[in-house]
């Protein structure tokens, strides 16, 4: 008897669930770097080596713009970052910069352009968002730049620009193939 | 006869005769095995009231004289069998005759009678078992099955493989409701607690028809124990510490059986924190985990019966820091780490990011009632599912979760059956899976709403020496999805599944001889690409790269024979042989693509859900060999051969050949300890060589040998007269890694552990 009288309970929790999905709502990726621009200024001039991705992961491809530098030149330079799958865009750079001390980038160069470093963080260990490079001969060279997080700037070489022994996880990895002439 | 013997079962109660005296009562019994009806000899007999212990003859006879009326409790203790207690009531002379499991001596379980039947193709973990592995996950506890695996990222996230199958694949049937959380992550563990189950059975074969879920091969099903009766509140504890992770386990159950109403109450609590590898320490690889559970039991005079069911779940789980990459420079550099990064030299008890939070309650509500041979039951389940997983990220945000899932779901069923011939189902199951907008992520997986509408019928029928056993089912299961575009601006795309899916299994069991029994078994399953399969879309740290779904993909369908022989040569050898193959079309995988990924953070490998024709050929052999009278030996082999036929290479994450010897020597009575035994165990791995380069990114790891030991006793001493048991894992702190842990990337195995376990019945 109390069986019979609890199937129509047990038909309307079935009824009660829903039939449509919660409509996902947007997760405001304010983590997200679509953009990672890089000034590149000597002689009153400035260069431009930029990375847009406004989708993100996968999707449509990145959008590189890369002017072409002088050789033998000493540019300084600084990164930028932002988001600007966001309205109004957002910045990025500030976060790393006042995670300074858990953030590490490192440059290389396929050629014999060669990069210093040019700021430092509250223990004195490179930071990266502004660096020098100064560019060899006349080439075709392709400029690689990564952001680490949590790296572990004192281990050997890593202080110097050397990422072998950095460990970390890569947030940005971006490389340009740079006209030199 | 001037007296009345009456016979006491554990199970069917208890009765007396009138001739009452004062304090002159004598108590005589016999003890048998409840398989074979054989009298057990050498079984400790103690009274707890008056404090004696006697030991069972040869016949399996005891006696204790001059008692006075009342109520007493009897603790039975035999080798190899569960500890037993009866409560029962005494007025004048009684003789008893109890039953006692005799399982775990196996040597005993083939013995041929019909109600063994179903234990072929099937495995018990039973209560030694499980007062033994209270610590572990319920992935670890069932490795020593053979034939069964774990697939595993670190020490505790572990999911149960069987026969090579696992994740969407395998199902776990926790107190007859399909367990339902988010299977779809080889990382996800199954949201239990091994301790809130009175056993665990793998079922391999013709019984999992009756259970809803996508399961190909086999299904774990956790049961909780009979609670008998006893007028008295009884309870259990189990207390492990170990000394890799520096924690312990903590279980503790309250039952208590009257005539008509049985409750029980329990409890876990686990804290460990890293773990070390032979030369390292594993950097935030603790866990803390809490699990409770509460049922109640009434019957009433018209064989009328309910059961209500509640079990909560809670588990934060470490994954070693070293194992999160960024991109696959990150992950390249990892595998030529020989120790990994963020190594420290010092132990902490400090979860941080990454590490997975879950949790989970189920409550349950089973309706019975039998009429004549017949019974009708009605089961109504919820569950909720809770799931949240950090990552290491930028400006505080490791505290906000990567991945945030809430997941409702029902089930009701509605069971017929006529004795044990014919069995009818009706199930009807929900599912409401949304993503928590919290993580500044977007998701990997879609929100969506799934309702499977299931039926089943399975008979059975004995023909003299042959038992024939037929099931079949049918399930429509049908999704409602919403899922956003990874377009700027986010948008949201609506789609609908539908899919019927059946299944079918017939087997046969014959006496061959005496003794020997075989079982041919056949059967066809199909299941439905699950949500992960046909939408996922985004880095899922779990495959250490981009995970595409593939909304193109169809039904899998699977047909699996199974030849099994199971006896005994001569009267201290049990065989027990297996094989089976089991073939595929549209066998799901993640298919890894040529190109890589190139986003901001740098090249990712890219994954995509593809079907192939499959084969997998495996087999699985257990030896028994009673040596002597106090020495046993034991060796278990099993090995899976999975193949891609469609283009004849091998598939992915299939576990390599593995062996067991164990070799136990057990002693009823020395001093004042009982039921000593002494076990040596040694674990072999082989190197998996059958593997595909072009799905793994790394060789799989060489073999490895570790040895094991374990030594377990019953203190006769005091009134609670405690069980002890002190275990070395790895003794030799052997460095290794094991191809189905995704740690194997990063770091070595487990190092040498020391256990030492306290379990109390009282």
């Amino acid at each position: 008897m109390k069986a019979i009288k609890l199937i129509p309970l047990s038909i309307l929790s079935i009824a009660l669930f829903s039939c449509e999905p919660n409509d996902p709502v947007d997760p405001n990726e304010e983590e997200l770097i679509t953009t990672f621009n890089v000034d590149l200024e000597a002689n009153g001039f400035t260069y431009t080596l930029n990375y847009t991705d406004l989708d993100g992961d996968g999707g449509n491809a990145p959008i590189l713009t890369i002017d072409s530098l002088s050789a033998n030149t000493t540019y300084s330079g600084s990164i930028t970052l932002f988001n600007e799958s966001e309205t109004p865009t957002e910045e990025i750079t500030p976060e790393v910069f006042d995670e300074a001390n858990d953030h590490q980038f490192f440059f290389s160069s396929s050629g014999s352009s060669t990069f210093v470093y040019s700021d430092q963080d509250d223990n004195g260990n490179p930071l990266g968002l502004s660096f020098e490079v100064t560019t060899g001969n006349t080439a075709n060279e392709t400029f690689t730049f990564v952001l680490r997080h949590e790296p572990d700037k004192s281990a050997a070489g890593v202080s110097l620009g050397d990422i072998t022994n950095a460990g970390g996880e890569t947030d940005i990895e971006v490389s340009f193939d740079v006209i030199i002439e | 006869m001037n007296k009345l013997f009456y016979i006491l079962t554990f199970t069917f109660g208890w009765s007396l005769s009138v001739t009452a005296q004062i304090c002159s009562i004598q108590l005589k019994g016999i003890v048998n095995d409840s398989h074979d009806a054989t009298p057990v000899s050498d079984a400790s007999i103690y009274l707890s009231e008056v404090g004696t212990e006697q030991w069972t003859d040869a016949k399996g006879k005891f006696s204790f004289a001059n008692l006075c009326p009342g109520t007493y409790h009897l603790i039975i203790q035999h080798i190899g069998c569960p500890t037993k207690r009866m409560a029962f009531e005494l007025y004048a002379d009684t003789i008893m005759e109890i039953n006692i499991e005799h399982h775990v001596n196996m040597l005993h379980e083939v013995d041929v009678h019909e109600h063994h039947d179903n234990a072929m193709n099937e495995q018990v973990l039973g209560i030694n078992s499980m007062d033994n592995n209270s610590q572990k996950s319920l992935a670890a506890s069932l490795t020593h099955v053979p034939g069964v695996n774990m697939i595993s990222n670190g020490s505790d996230i572990g999911v149960p493989m069987i026969h090579g199958l696992s994740g969407n694949r395998m199902t776990v049937i926790n107190n007859g409701v399909l367990h339902s959380g988010q299977q779809w992550g080889t990382d996800h563990s199954p949201e239990i607690d091994l301790n809130s189950a009175g056993n665990v059975t793998v079922v391999n074969g013709a019984a999992a028809i009756r259970y809803p879920g996508n399961h190909m091969g086999g299904i774990v099903v956790l049961s909780p124990l009979d609670i008998p009766y006893d007028p008295h509140l009884h309870g259990k504890t189990r207390s492990t510490i170990e000394s890799n992770g520096r924690g312990g386990t903590l279980n503790a159950q309250l039952f208590k059986g009257l005539k008509r109403l049985q409750w029980r109450v329990g409890t876990t609590l686990k804290h460990y924190g890293d773990r070390h590898s032979p030369e390292y320490y594993l950097k935030n690889t603790g866990t803390k985990q809490a699990h409770a559970n509460a049922e109640l039991r009434k019957q009433w005079k018209n064989k009328l019966e309910w059961e209500g069911y509640y079990n909560f779940f809670s588990a934060n789980y470490g994954i070693l820091r070293g194992s999160h990459i960024g991109n696959l420079t990150d992950l390249e550099s990892a595998f030529e780490r020989q120790i990994p990064y963020y190594t420290d030299s010092f132990f902490s008890n400090a979860l941080e990011a990454p590490k997975q939070w879950v949790q989970h309650h189920q409550i349950k509500s089973t309706l019975r009632k039998q009429w004549n041979s017949k019974m009708l039951e009605w089961n109504l389940s919820g569950q909720r599912n809770q799931r949240r997983e950090f990552d290491v990220r930028r400006s505080g945000r490791s505290d906000i979760p990567a991945l945030s899932l809430s997941q409702h779901s029902l089930q009701s069923d509605l069971i017929f059956k006529d004795k044990k011939s014919l069995e009818i189902g009706y199930q009807l199951l929900g599912k409401n899976n949304t993503n928590i907008p919290e993580t500044g992520i977007l998701p990997l997986i879609p929100n969506y709403v799934a309702f499977t509408n299931g039926m089943y019928a399975s008979y059975s029928r004995r023909f003299s020496i042959i038992k024939i056993d037929l099931g079949g089912r049918y399930d429509f299961t049908f999704r409602n999805i919403a899922m956003l575009t990874n377009s700027v601006p986010r948008e949201i795309a609506y789609f609908t599944n539908k899919f019927h899916h059946i299944g079918f299994i017939g087997r046969g069991t014959i006496n061959v001889a005496p003794k020997w029994k075989m079982l041919g078994e056949f059967s066809i399953k199909q299941r439905p690409p699950e949500i992960n399969e046909l939408y996922a879309f985004g880095l899922h740290q779990g495959v250490s790269g981009i995970e595409e779904g593939n909304a193109d993909l169809n039904r899998e369908r699977g047909i699996k024979s199974t030849l099994q022989l199971r006896g005994r040569i001569g009267e201290n050898i049990h065989v027990d042989l297996r094989g089976y193959m089991h073939l595929f079309n549209g066998y799901i995988f993640l298919q890894p693509q040529s190109e890589f990924r190139l986003t901001i953070r740098g090249a990712f490998p890219v994954y995509t859900y593809e079907q192939c024709d499959a084969r997998l050929t495996g087999g699985d052999f257990i030896l028994k060999y009673k040596l002597g009278k106090d020495w046993n030996f034991e060796t278990t082999w099993s090995y899976v051969h999975g193949i891609n036929r469609s283009i004849q290479l091998p598939l992915t994450f299939m576990p390599p050949l593995q062996a067991q010897y164990k070799l136990s020597y057990e002693i009823p009575e020395w001093n004042n300890w009982r039921n000593l035994k002494i076990e040596l165990e040694h674990e072999y791995v082989a190197k998996q060589w059958h593997w595909d380069p072009t799905l793994d990114f790394i060789a799989p790891p060489k073999g490895y040998n570790l040895v094991n030991l374990h030594m377990s006793t019953t203190l006769n001493k005091w009134k609670f007269k405690p069980q002890l048991r002190v275990g070395v894992n790895n003794i030799s702190n052997t460095i290794y890694r094991d191809y189905l842990n995704r740690q194997r990337y990063f770091a070595d195995a487990l190092g040498r552990n020391i256990t030492l376990s306290w379990i109390q019945n009282f």
